[in-house]
Parts: C-alpha cells; sequence; structure tokens
C-alpha cells in the first residue's frame, strides 16, 4: 500500500517538474526529458511486469489527460514501455546501470517514433530526419542524462520499502508460528 | 494475507485490461469528450494548484539566477533603455495628438469599433506541453473565469494562439508557431489574404510559415501582418509578425515566405485572452 502511495505521488511530481520547471527552465535548446516514461521504465525495471504497467498506464494517463491530447496514447505507449522493462526484472542489481539506462533509451526512442508517425506524419511532415535529429534523439539522450541522476536516487527509496517489506513479511511469519505454537 | 493471494492477477492479465482501456479511449477521443472532460476537471482541480506553486518556484529560481548578471550588462542596458524612453515619450506625444485625431474622425464615421475596447482578460501561462511534440501553453483561468473554446490570445504586442480546449480551472493554447497551427491573415497595408502556418523546422530559425499569397501583390521585407476579416475564428487586426523574403512560388500563381513573429514565444509568463468570439460578434452585429 505504502509503495502505491508512493509511486502516485512520484508520477504528480515528475509530472509537475516536466510541465513546469524542465520545459520553461531546464530545457536544452526547447527539449525536455520525458520523465514519467522514465519512472514507469525504472519501475519496471525494479519492481517487474505488474508494477511497470501499472505505473506506465497511470503515469501517462495523467499525462494525457492534462496534455489536452489523444486521451490513451501515452499512457499505451508507456504502460508497454513499463511491460517490456518489467521482462528484464531477472536481471536487476545495484551494480546493474547499463541495463535500464539502454532500455529507457530504447523506449523514449520508440515513444519519439511512434510520436513522429502520430503527430507529425499524419500531418504530411516528410522529414524524418529532421524530428530524429531535432526532437527524437535528444529527447532520448536528455532523458538518459536525468536517468543517471534519478535511478540512484530511485534505488535508494525502492531498497528502503523493499527492506520494510521484507521486515514485515517477516515479522508476521513469526507471528504465525507463535500463534501456531500457542495453539 | 490469504485474500491478497487470490486476487494475484498476472502481469499480462493487466496488460490486456489496460490495453483495451486505452483503446476505448482512443476511440472516443476522436468522436466526444464527454467521458475525458470530467476527468480533466477532477484532476485538474488536485493538479493544477501544485502546479501553480511548482511554476512559482520555477520563476522565481529563473529570477535569482538573472540577479547574477553583470551589472555592467545591466548599466549598459539601462542607459540603452533611458535614450530609448526619450525617443518613446516624444513619439507618444505625437501619437496621443493623432489618437485624438483618430477618435475624432471615427466620431465623424461612427466606428464604434476598436479593437482594443476588447475585453480581456490577463492570465498567467503555468506550463508548456508535456512532450516536445507540441507547442502549447498551459494557462490558468479556465471556463470558470469565462474562458471559451477558440477565443484568441495575445501577449503584449501580437497574436499568441487560440485556446483550443477548455477546463474549469485551466486551458490550452495552440501557439501559432506550433506545427499544426494555420492562421488565416492579410497584409496591414493593402488588405491581402494569405495563410500564416506554424512550422517546427522553419521555427529553428526563428521564422514562421506565410504563403498563398496571390502573384501580383508586392509584399516588402517588414510589411506588418495582421489576422484577416474572413477568418471565422480570430479577430480582425490582431499583429502577427512581419513579412520577410516573399518570392514567388514555382507555380507562378501564388508567393510565399516567412514571417518574423512578434511575440518571443521562449518566454512568455503571461497572455490576455480577448473574451469575445468572432462568431459572438458577427452574431450580435445589427
Amino acid at each position: 500500500m505504502r509503495r502505491v502511495i508512493i509511486s502516485f505521488f512520484s508520477i504528480i511530481f515528475l509530472y509537475l517538474l516536466q510541465v513546469t520547471i524542465f520545459s520553461n527552465l531546464l530545457d536544452i535548446g526547447g527539449i525536455a526529458p520525458n520523465l514519467v516514461l522514465m519512472f514507469s521504465c525504472i519501475c519496471g525495471f525494479m519492481r517487474g511486469r505488474k508494477a511497470g504497467t501499472l505505473v506506465g498506464f497511470f503515469g501517462g494517463l495523467l499525462v494525457d489527460i492534462l496534455g489536452g491530447g489523444i486521451v490513451g496514447f501515452s499512457a499505451l505507449v508507456f504502460m508497454y514501455s513499463g511491460f517490456f522493462n518489467g521482462m528484464f526484472h531477472k536481471e536487476y542489481s545495484k551494480e546493474q546501470i547499463l541495463l535500464p539506462i539502454g532500455l529507457i533509451f530504447l523506449c523514449d526512442f520508440g515513444y519519439g517514433f511512434i510520436s513522429y508517425i502520430t503527430k507529425a506524419l499524419i500531418y504530411n511532415r516528410l522529414n524524418f530526419g529532421f524530428y530524429l535529429g531535432k526532437i527524437i534523439i535528444p529527447e532520448a539522450v536528455y532523458t538518459v542524462f536525468v536517468t543517471l541522476f534519478s535511478y540512484v536516487i530511485i534505488y535508494y527509496i525502492n531498497r528502503k520499502f523493499l527492506s520494510y517489506d521484507k521486515a514485515k513479511k517477516a515479522r508476521t511469519l513469526v507471528n504465525v508460528k507463535e500463534t501456531g505454537i500457542a495453539q | 494475507m490469504r485474500k491478497k493471494k487470490s486476487f494475484n492477477i498476472p502481469p499480462k492479465v493487466y496488460l490486456i485490461i489496460f490495453t483495451f482501456i486505452c483503446f476505448v479511449f482512443i476511440g472516443f477521443t476522436f468522436f466526444t469528450d464527454v467521458f475525458t472532460k470530467p476527468l480533466s476537471n477532477i484532476t485538474a482541480s488536485v493538479i493544477i494548484p501544485m502546479q501553480k506553486g511548482v511554476n512559482g518556484i520555477g520563476l522565481w529560481l529563473s529570477e535569482r539566477t538573472k540577479l547574477f548578471e553583470s551589472v555592467e550588462e545591466l548599466q549598459a542596458e539601462n542607459a540603452e533603455l533611458k535614450a530609448k524612453i526619450d525617443e518613446l515619450s516624444s513619439e507618444n506625444v505625437r501619437l496621443k495628438s493623432q489618437q485624438e485625431e483618430l477618435r475624432q474622425l471615427q466620431d465623424l464615421y461612427d466606428l464604434d469599433e476598436v479593437y482594443s475596447d476588447y475585453a480581456k482578460t490577463a492570465a498567467n501561462v503555468i506550463g508548456g506541453n508535456y512532450d516536445n511534440w507540441y507547442n502549447n501553453l498551459i494557462i490558468d483561468k479556465g471556463t470558470n473565469d469565462g474562458i471559451k473554446v477558440d477565443m484568441n490570445v495575445i501577449a503584449d504586442d501580437g497574436l499568441v494562439g487560440i485556446v483550443t480546449q477548455a477546463f474549469n480551472n485551466y486551458s490550452i493554447v495552440r501557439s501559432i508557431i506550433d506545427d499544426n497551427s494555420s492562421v488565416s491573415a492579410m497584409t496591414l497595408n493593402t488588405s491581402d489574404i494569405c495563410v500564416v502556418s506554424g512550422d517546427l523546422q522553419k521555427y529553428e530559425q526563428g521564422y514562421i510559415d506565410l504563403s498563398h499569397i496571390s502573384a501580383n501583390v508586392k509584399v516588402r521585407d517588414g510589411d506588418m501582418i495582421v489576422t484577416s476579416n474572413i477568418s471565422d475564428k480570430y479577430l480582425q487586426g490582431l499583429l502577427i509578425g512581419y513579412a520577410k523574403g516573399v518570392t514567388k512560388d514555382a507555380n507562378d500563381l501564388t508567393q510565399s515566405g516567412y514571417i518574423i513573429p512578434t511575440v518571443d514565444f521562449q518566454h512568455i509568463t503571461k497572455v490576455l485572452v480577448i473574451l469575445e468570439l468572432k462568431t459572438d460578434t458577427s452574431g450580435e452585429t445589427k
């Protein structure tokens, strides 16, 4: 339950950070990173397919609902990114940072590519090279750059709650045993 | 514990269920906003106040960083601005007299439609778009403040865009530099119709597109381009920008060029929304 609440507030926090500070102050050449996509990818990688799917869906939905685009589009892409990252949950360890970074780059690139098709190509903008060099690649690189910092923070938050959960589980196990003995 | 186990749904089922929900949403967005609009309003009532706060922090931070700009730079600017004040105040006197003359003439001709008289409301820009594909602005006024879809938005000296979606406490403004934006415009001095359309690629160089000017019209660099009288959404006579490099197209029938927009789209913090719809004004005229 605590994890759900933490994830919920993290999504809102990252969304707010994205639309206010990152898109106006910290943008590089008009390009902002994709924080919610990054978060759903990291969640998927750290906690498995289910968490990735849920975080991706609700994060994407928030982006869609407030952004005024096609509702459901980002939710779909973010969700599949989270699920895709969740498939690599087995590889998750503290030292492993290259893999999530590679996965996030891949997912953001995929998001950019699909966005190009749905937001530019259907309006007859055929010069893919321009959009690739101006939006898709810079966004992916910037997102990876931000991941380097945020991955560590999310890792420690996650570990704290993981140990909390383990302690809780151990406590309940002990309780079960004790009551078993008492009976 | 046991209760939790019985609810253990495999991740793939989640994926399938949510994929289905997404497609339902996508399908509905194309036809109606009956389902998404209440959802937006509820979410926004929580998020937008927070967003205002975070945006305030951002603005404060940017002001802090600006403080560190060198003093010399500011002094130079100060001297320059003082010179400008002299220049402008003399111009102001001249304009005032002209304004008076204009007013008298307008009285004579019984022209009651003066564009500066539109009712406006000021709004703060509280965020950009989430992703990099659109050039939208999020403003902190919504239907509660009387904002409706298709209202024109201006910043101090020119057209910014148009309200595309209005919710209870915020609205989304599509700026004229957006890839999908297109405005019916005309040259101020000759009233020749043209089309101004946003283009991400051209905006890199600081321009937006100007096209569909008929071949026999002469447009010089620096000609003012304003919104046209035939547009059904934009009010007439709002300044868009200055024409540049207008040349004949390959088909020999039309001309096209660029516009240098008057508004600095990178640094908009406040905008004015004109609380009048073009359709309203045409409906009300006697």
